[in-house]
């Protein structure tokens, strides 16, 4: 059933994917407006796009050659982790050597910049619980793993009861993997570790990053919105890409029992249903949405003023 | 809100601790900045203006002593509960006239044309 709906949610998670690919958002500016701004912008957005490919060139060697090091697997469950520790390394390197040109006279706002000032609700909030559903399942998953037939710790989920069979009592039970216990968790975990400072350094970073000239501000903090939603994709795809599978491989095991559930293995059953084809859809947008990253673009000829007659076609009004 | 900026010219013969000191004591002693309003971490202030930390670092030290601000570890620099309130906006705008002209004079250009460049700068 669990795998039943995972492969249902697929086209699901392609349209949101492809949903998430046309939904570039582009600023248009004038030819000479802004150029402190645009340098910024430019500069960014072409070490996050450099971050994105090499974290999937990463992604895609853990995919196709972490099976050959590590046949058990956890090589190849850290890909999505590398895809996102690639853009928040982009982003980072991006924001720490993007300055403004200093010139003579220079200003500075009063204001205090701030982590929390910069993150939006509602991407912050998904992001928030996402991380709590993968971190329950991975502690489920360590709490209720056994070690699986060579003695791997973590490694499957071992189950035993006694049934009445034919008027009798009949011991009965079975060991099913893989199962995502601290074998693979610890791994999972390092790793997310790891990017929860990058997350941490990436937000540090876009808020530290020096303002450009005054009349840029409205931009400059548009383009630190934009900068801090996509760290916020980026950690939001690694948590969905690790989760999907995770949650997916627990409802599995879950669902085929010998023994009768207790309460606890039915929630848990029942939330990873639900959470592995969810994650795996919202795993596919946040992928779409980090391959488009928002861009300034630069108009190529300076705006007519209202009335002017316009060098081409009809006057503007 | 209105957003305050403080600017700070490398060229002025004025140090650059001391520009943003008088534009800060402007701000807080007028009232702009009301006392428990936080002021830029110092790294941040630097960064902006393209100067070292330490010189902002100067600012705000001399600030705290004139009893302008506090700064607390951790809790960053806020303006003080009681700050002096020293400078009406009027009399922030004629200290910087003051300067101004005083520029003016070191540059060797007399006072009827310093206010003429004003006039013709705030005109365009």
């Amino acid at each position: 059933m669990g795998i039943g709906i995972s492969v249902l949610a697929l086209p699901v998670a392609v349209v949101a994917f492809a949903v998430a690919l046309v939904r570039r958002r582009t600023v248009t500016v004038g030819v000479n407006e802004h150029p402190d701004l645009v340098r910024i912008a430019g500069r960014t957005r072409a070490w996050r796009v450099v971050g994105l490919l090499l974290g999937i060139l990463a992604g895609g060697l853990l995919l196709v050659l972490g099976q050959r090091v590590d046949a058990l697997g956890r090589l190849t469950a850290l890909a999505p982790a590398a895809v996102g520790a690639g853009v928040l390394l982009g982003t980072i390197v991006g924001e720490l050597t993007a300055r403004p040109a200093v010139g003579v006279r220079r200003a500075a706002v009063v204001e205090t910049r701030t982590v929390r000032g910069l993150l939006p609700r509602t991407a912050t909030g998904l992001l928030v619980v996402a991380a709590a559903v993968l971190a329950g399942t991975l502690a489920v998953g360590a709490a209720w793993g056994a070690p699986d037939d060579l003695g791997r710790a973590g490694r499957s989920f071992t189950e035993s009861c006694q049934r009445v069979v034919d008027g009798v009592y009949v011991s009965t039970g079975a060991s099913q993997g893989p199962w995502p216990g601290s074998f693979y968790a610890v791994p999972l975990g390092a790793a997310l570790g790891v990017l929860a400072v990058l997350v941490l350094a990436a937000l540090l970073a876009v808020a530290r990053r020096p303002r450009p000239a005054l009349e840029s501000l409205g931009l400059d903090s548009m383009l630190r919105r934009w900068s801090v939603g996509n760290i916020l994709t980026a950690a939001t795809f690694t948590v969905l890409g690790t989760l999907g599978p995770v949650a997916t491989l627990v409802a599995l095991t879950l669902s085929d029992r010998q023994c009768p559930a207790t309460t606890a293995e039915v929630v848990v059953r029942w939330v990873t249903l639900v959470a592995g084809p969810l994650a795996l859809v919202g795993g596919a947008a946040a992928l779409g949405a980090l391959l488009v990253t928002p861009t300034i673009r630069v108009d190529d000829l300076p705006r007519p003023l209202p009335g002017e007659a316009a060098p081409v076609g009809a006057p503007v009004r | 809100m209105t957003l305050q900026a403080v600017t700070v010219d490398v060229l002025d013969p004025t140090p650059p601790y001391e520009q943003l000191r008088r534009q800060l004591a402007d701000l807080v002693g007028s009232g702009v900045l009301a006392p428990g309003d936080r002021l830029p971490p110092v790294r941040q202030l630097a960064a902006d203006l393209g100067l070292a930390a330490g010189t902002v670092a100067r600012t705000y030290r001399e600030l705290e002593q004139a009893g302008y601000v506090r700064s607390r570890r951790g809790g960053g620099t806020r303006v003080a509960p009681a700050p002096p309130a020293t400078a009406t906006p009027q009399q922030a705008l004629e200290d910087a006239a003051a300067a101004y002209l005083e520029r003016a004079a070191v540059l060797g250009i007399p006072a009827d044309e310093a206010v003429a460049t004003v006039r013709r700068v705030a005109g365009a």
